[in-house]
């Protein structure tokens, strides 16, 4: 039990950014609490708010490295010879999950008698807890099968079986789950159940895990570049062969020919997460009001989440791609003949093309869901606004990251999120709200210019004894058994 | 007078407070092919990688063709190719679309030459670089490094991953690269047999330091083993000077001495009242000897 404990306090402290993230959300969260406590009339304008983006901060810091680093450490194959190497680790990830929902609940059962009736409605605290153990299972799991060719199944099996089943076929079903006694909630526990207990047997009889998206030996860093690159590449790379000089260089930083097929391979996920969001919305408010009466703002909300969810992605993403991007600038720095400021102006570029090519299909599909669907007048049109100045902030907090985690990149990084979070918990408030949008319209400019200036000044000084490229052993390069 | 290939002064390198490099200096003419030994961890990667420029020293400065290595201008870097430690390929590409990648950023490239290594050497340019094993990758590395011609080759380990066969025939090569014209070869290793092989000079790098700078065969004749064997029982300090390594035992001693000039013997005799035998090491006992 000890060592199972000992795993779980790894997966959740694995990187810096992590426990920063971590103390930061803690902090958040107990700020918040006392708050609420203390003047009730702040819950719902302090109190409430910083215990949602402590939680946020908390998710981002276990629930969504966890499956990646969990990969990570079942990846070497000397972890065979170690008996209940494999067991003890899923057992670890287990009760993080567990762990996390249960706090996730706990807090949220604290908040709710010193918040309005209408934020949570008639959520009960164990619906609550197994919405919260399903979403972060599934997060887990889709990070963690994120470079594996049974992603999308696995993904759909628990999100449409375990969240879409359970609240759109639920009328179907009402009756011979009635008869067994079963609540919605009881069933969707079950599901959970079934799908962890399929990705158990799955994960502790496959003969070999491939390294994916985390490398402890290097400092535990974020390298996306060979999951986009062999998810895209295929064939297709085969018969290019004149290229030019500039060409040469994109594809040396950037891994891959070209980035058009990166955008058309991520319009598949993003359409199926749309999709799964409208189900998932659907299900949550036809459950609490009567079939036929949904309420007039609800594809409003629908377009704030969707917006919001693709920030998050883009926004990781883009960072993590211009991180890439600067690990692989520095055989250029001899190839190329480029001066270190040259340099940057090239990777600078290319992450600005990541951005688009990742937002592009993403962005493509806000617009289309904001067309196609009804929703409110007013500050809703700040949505893009608010999405695109995160977005940026991240690309230049992954391009100043050449010299590791230090205090001022873990700070830019936090403060990036909390932009992202800020100008969308700001964007649906009434103008006379105490922070408007533009203030985190102009914050979020006037950041992105300070850590590009940042950016700009290490480059200068760039040491690439320190800033590698991820080495990746040619054995493990595998995608999963 | 000749201008240096590589230079450093009083060079020194610290990351994360922990010194890497201390107070080295150096000046390497053209036409020399240097084999950098040092231990796992004594500095070697640090020291070539400094020295291209990829970081600034902490201390002191380097320079390449006179010009410094952290600004290193375009026309100098086209005269140097450097095949890293651990290769830095891109996966997801076959080998000759990496080398057609690595042509398009040169001016000038080989085609013929890198077309006739490929085949002495067996690199499958078909298959893709993830497909391939350790030895390959470092192979196709310095293929990408030689294409261009440049005139000052630094290798970082570059036979490490490869089996005798293949080490002996890519030293041949890279031999003979060096021999057609006046090129300047710097590699490291830790394998002592291959570096006997192909270099002339040497660098010797311990904990950071140069330990020795020079020509191999002057190393040679410079470390010896001196077995003394006395007629009485030796003294405690036996006061040979530029003692290595000294293990003693009554009237008998063994001491390896560097900096060893001949009628030094004379004197130890007499001295010490005893019979001296001088036997001259090999490079790895030499190595091995250093790092007592």
């Amino acid at each position: 039990m000890k060592g199972v404990v000992r795993i779980a306090v790894l997966l959740c402290s694995y990187l810096a950014i992590q426990r920063w993230l971590l103390l930061i959300g803690l902090g958040l969260i107990a700020a918040g609490q006392i708050f609420c406590f203390a003047d009730p009339r702040a819950a719902i304008q302090f109190g409430g708010p910083a215990v949602l983006m402590g939680l946020a901060l908390l998710f981002m810091a276990v629930a969504l490295p966890l499956g990646p680093t969990l990969r990570s450490i079942s990846a070497p194959r000397t972890l065979l010879l170690i008996p209940d190497a494999r067991v003890r680790s899923l057992l670890a990830s287990a009760l993080v999950v567990l762990a996390l929902a249960a706090f996730v609940t706990g807090n949220i059962i604290l908040l709710t008698p010193r918040l309005p009736s209408n934020v949570w409605g008639r959520m009960r605290p164990d619906t609550l807890f197994v919405w919260a153990l399903d979403a972060e299972m599934v997060a887990t799991l889709y990070f963690f099968c994120l470079t594996g060719r049974s992603a999308g199944g696995l993904l759909a099996v628990i999100a449409i079986g375990g969240v879409v089943g359970v609240e759109r076929l639920w009328p179907l079903l009402k009756a011979h789950i009635a008869a067994s006694g079963m609540s919605p909630s009881e069933l969707l526990l079950l599901l959970t159940a079934g799908a962890w207990s399929v990705f158990a047997f799955w994960y502790l009889s496959a003969r070999s895990i491939s390294l994916t998206s985390w490398d402890r030996r290097t400092g535990g860093r974020l390298t996306p570049d060979r999951d986009l690159a062999t998810s895209v590449s295929g064939s297709k790379v085969e018969t290019r062969i004149g290229l030019s000089r500039a060409a040469a260089m994109r594809v040396q930083l950037l891994g891959v020919y070209s980035t058009a097929p990166i955008a058309k391979a991520l319009l598949v996920p993003c359409l199926f997460v749309a999709v799964l969001f409208f189900a998932v919305l659907v299900g949550i408010v036809e459950g609490r009001h009567p079939a036929g009466r949904l309420p007039a703002n609800f594809t409003g909300v629908y377009l704030f989440f969707l917006f919001f969810t693709f920030t998050i992605a883009v926004g990781l993403s883009t960072a993590a791609a211009a991180w890439v991007i600067a690990r692989r600038s520095r055989l250029l720095w001899l190839q190329s003949g480029c001066t270190r400021n040259e340099l940057f102006d090239v990777c600078e570029r290319l992450a600005w093309r990541c951005l688009g090519v990742i937002g592009a299909p993403m962005g493509v599909l806000c617009v289309a869901a904001w067309i196609c669907l009804p929703h409110p007048a007013g500050d809703w049109p700040r949505l893009p606004v608010a999405a695109l100045a995160p977005c940026v902030c991240a690309l230049y907090v992954g391009l100043m990251n050449v010299q590791g985690w230090r205090f001022i990149d873990v700070v830019a990084a936090v403060l990036t999120i909390l932009l992202g979070l800020g100008s969308f918990m700001a964007t649906p408030r009434p103008p006379h709200a105490v922070l408007a949008p533009w203030v985190f319209a102009a914050a979020g400019a006037l950041a992105a210019i300070g850590l590009r200036a940042l950016a700009q000044r290490r480059w200068r000084r760039i040491d690439w004894l320190v800033c590698k490229p991820q080495r990746y052993p040619s054995g493990l390069l595998r995608p999963v058994a | 007078m000749t201008e240096s290939v590589v230079s450093a002064r009083h060079l020194g390198k610290t990351i994360q407070d922990r010194v890497i490099l201390h107070d080295i200096s150096l000046d390497l003419p053209p036409g020399n092919v240097v084999g950098v030994l040092g231990k796992n961890g004594a500095g070697k990667t640090t020291l070539l990688e400094t020295l291209l420029g990829f970081s600034r020293p902490t201390t002191g400065s380097s320079a390449l063709f006179g010009e410094d290595s952290f600004t290193l201008p375009a026309a100098i870097k086209r005269r140097i190719g450097f095949v890293p430690q651990q290769d830095e390929l891109v996966s997801t590409l076959t080998g000759g679309q990496q080398l057609s990648l690595t042509a398009a950023l040169h001016r000038r490239w080989n085609r013929p030459l890198i077309a006739g290594l490929c085949a002495a050497w067996e690199v499958p340019t078909a298959r893709r670089i993830q497909a391939l094993s350790p030895g390959e990758r470092q192979k196709l590395s310095t293929l990408l490094a030689l294409g261009h011609e440049p005139e000052l080759l630094i290798l970082d380990e570059p036979a490490s991953s490869l089996d005798p066969i293949a080490r002996r025939q890519f030293l041949q090569q890279i031999l003979e690269i060096a021999s057609a014209q006046t090129r300047t070869i710097l590699f490291s290793t830790h394998i002592v047999s291959d570096l006997e092989r192909v270099a002339n000079r040497i660098w010797i790098v311990r904990d950071g330091t140069l330990a020795w700078q020079g020509d191999l065969d002057a190393l040679k004749e410079s470390v010896v083993r001196l077995n003394i064997h006395g007629r009485t029982a030796l003294p405690e300090h036996l006061d040979i000077p530029d003692i290595v390594s000294c293990r003693a035992d009554g009237a008998r001693a063994t001491v390896v001495v560097s900096g060893w000039d001949d009628s030094q013997a004379r004197d130890i005799t007499q001295r010490l009242d005893a019979d001296v035998e001088v036997e001259s090491l090999s490079l790895e006992d030499i190595f091995v000897e250093l790092h007592r």
